[in-house]
């Protein structure tokens, strides 16, 4: 979504939904499961791109947040009955047990997918679309570029690793709670992909190395880690246009 | 091939453009003159489906195209290029031209197509350079070389010469005497007619929204 100049702040809602409806359709049934998570990816690929057709590049930004804030504090209202006990709210719901080292190849070969088709898309077509909607929406239109149709494409391919890594993270933890939504998960792919200065490969990188930092710090004093997202988050567009300034100095040397 | 039929457009109850009517023919280049207001620029963002007509109709190749989306106008072979140039800022002069033409070609296509015509159009050696360390007669040149890439049978260019100096004017004005070689037709938007005297072929005078004089 970068690519069309629509940065999320709530992927977490991409990230969770349809794990959370998978893992509420899970208290019945397998099958529905499966096919609450479907539903969740459906209905969170059609809010992500209504938000992006009908809002501008910052509304869209806050716009995400508040709404995975809204799932946050509405998700706990969610409560089941089976077989005399109670499911769900704040608790969350269980989620299906799968092997540590099947996952962890499943997960790591999921990222090499992601990185191969991210890589094809670049240099295709709809890449070079994109690019073209990122850089200036008015003159793309006027190019003939069909901005609905790539805004789709490019929030699908945006979805696309969201879900599966809430897919992941479920099945890694067997466990799900209204947390998944919280406002930290929210800005943490913003975070990171800000400290990988918008590169994908450093953003993984960069992911490692924020999930550390955080534990650390957050067992040196609660909340610590907070701090540092806000100051990463308040510096990062100053930081950003010093660095397009120094790269460009730098490019005229050369 | 374009006609342009009782268009009206109004902002805030202006009357902005007040019943247009004329006509364009398979390549012909016609110049619309008028001074700063007149609603030159509103009526061709119009005609390329950028801004919304109040009322009348715009045929083209005998189709209705009036507020349609700007890339089924693209689509049906008309192009528009903006007064003040949009290049895609992260991309190469040599992009900017490919993209134009990836609608209908392959991306190697369209990149091989975008170099042919660069080189044809003498700005071949712009090809690697960064769209945003173009001169400006440069970036008005993307601009229109952008605009016929994309397929165009009819070119909509927004007063090209607005800002330019003299040798870049020149140099501009070269360009579109290639493109009117090759049969393209055009409507030029421009504050003065001299300007364009030995491109266009026809002159019409819009004047506070009012079309006031067509002649050749």
């Amino acid at each position: 979504m970068r690519r069309i100049g629509r940065i999320s702040m709530g992927h977490s809602f991409l990230f969770g939904f349809p794990v959370f409806a998978g893992a509420a359709g899970y208290t019945f049934s397998a099958e529905l499961f499966i096919q609450l998570f479907l539903a969740g990816c459906v209905l969170s690929f059609l809010i992500f791109y209504l938000f992006s057709e009908l809002t501008g590049r910052t509304a869209f930004v806050f716009l995400t947040l508040v709404f995975s804030i809204f799932v946050w504090v509405a998700s706990p209202k969610l409560v089941f009955e089976k077989d005399g006990y109670l499911t769900g709210g704040e608790v969350g719901f269980s989620f299906p047990a799968i092997t540590q080292s099947r996952l962890h190849i499943t997960a790591i070969l999921i990222l090499v997918v992601i990185f191969v088709l991210y890589r094809y898309v670049e240099k295709s077509r709809i890449g070079y679309f994109m690019q073209a909607i990122g850089d200036d929406e008015t003159s793309s239109r006027a190019v003939g570029i069909n901005l609905r149709k790539t805004k789709a494409l490019s929030v699908l391919l945006s979805c696309v690793p969201a879900w599966s890594a809430g897919l992941i993270y479920g099945f890694e933890f067997g466990h799900i709670s209204p947390e998944i939504f919280s406002i930290e998960i929210s800005v943490f792919p913003f975070i990171a992909s800000l400290v990988g200065a918008g590169n994908p490969l450093l953003s993984v990188f960069s992911s490692f190395a924020l999930v550390y930092l955080s534990k650390i710090l957050n067992s040196i004093y609660p909340g610590l880690m907070g701090i540092v997202y806000s100051l990463i988050l308040i510096l990062s567009p100053k930081i950003g246009r010093w660095v397009y300034v120094k790269g460009k100095r730098l490019g005229e040397k050369g | 091939m374009l006609r342009v039929k009782d268009l009206v457009k109004r902002v805030d109850n202006v009357l902005l453009l007040r019943n247009i009517n004329f006509e364009v023919e398979k390549g012909e280049v016609i110049c619309i003159y008028g001074p700063n207001g007149s609603g030159k620029s509103t009526l061709l963002r119009i005609i390329a489906g950028l801004e919304r007509a109040d009322s009348g109709n715009v045929f083209f190749r005998g189709r209705e195209i009036t507020n349609i989306s700007p890339w089924d106008v693209v689509e049906s072979g008309l192009a528009y290029a903006f007064q003040i140039p949009r290049p895609f800022r992260s991309m190469t002069f040599h992009e900017n031209l490919a993209v134009a033409c990836m609608r209908y070609l392959e991306v190697e296509e369209a990149f091989d197509l975008a170099e042919k015509t660069a080189v044809e159009f003498g700005v071949g050696h712009l090809l690697k350079r960064s769209s945003d360390r173009l001169s400006q007669g440069e970036m008005k040149i993307l601009e229109i070389l952008r605009s016929y890439l994309t397929g165009a049978e009819l070119l909509l260019l927004d007063e090209p010469f607005a800002g330019l100096d003299v040798e870049n004017a020149g140099m501009l004005r070269e360009r579109l005497h290639i493109l009117k070689g090759k049969g393209v037709s055009m409507i030029i938007t421009s504050h003065r007619k001299r300007i364009l005297h030995e491109i266009a072929g026809r002159f019409i005078e819009l004047k506070e929204g009012v079309l006031y004089a067509e002649g050749r």
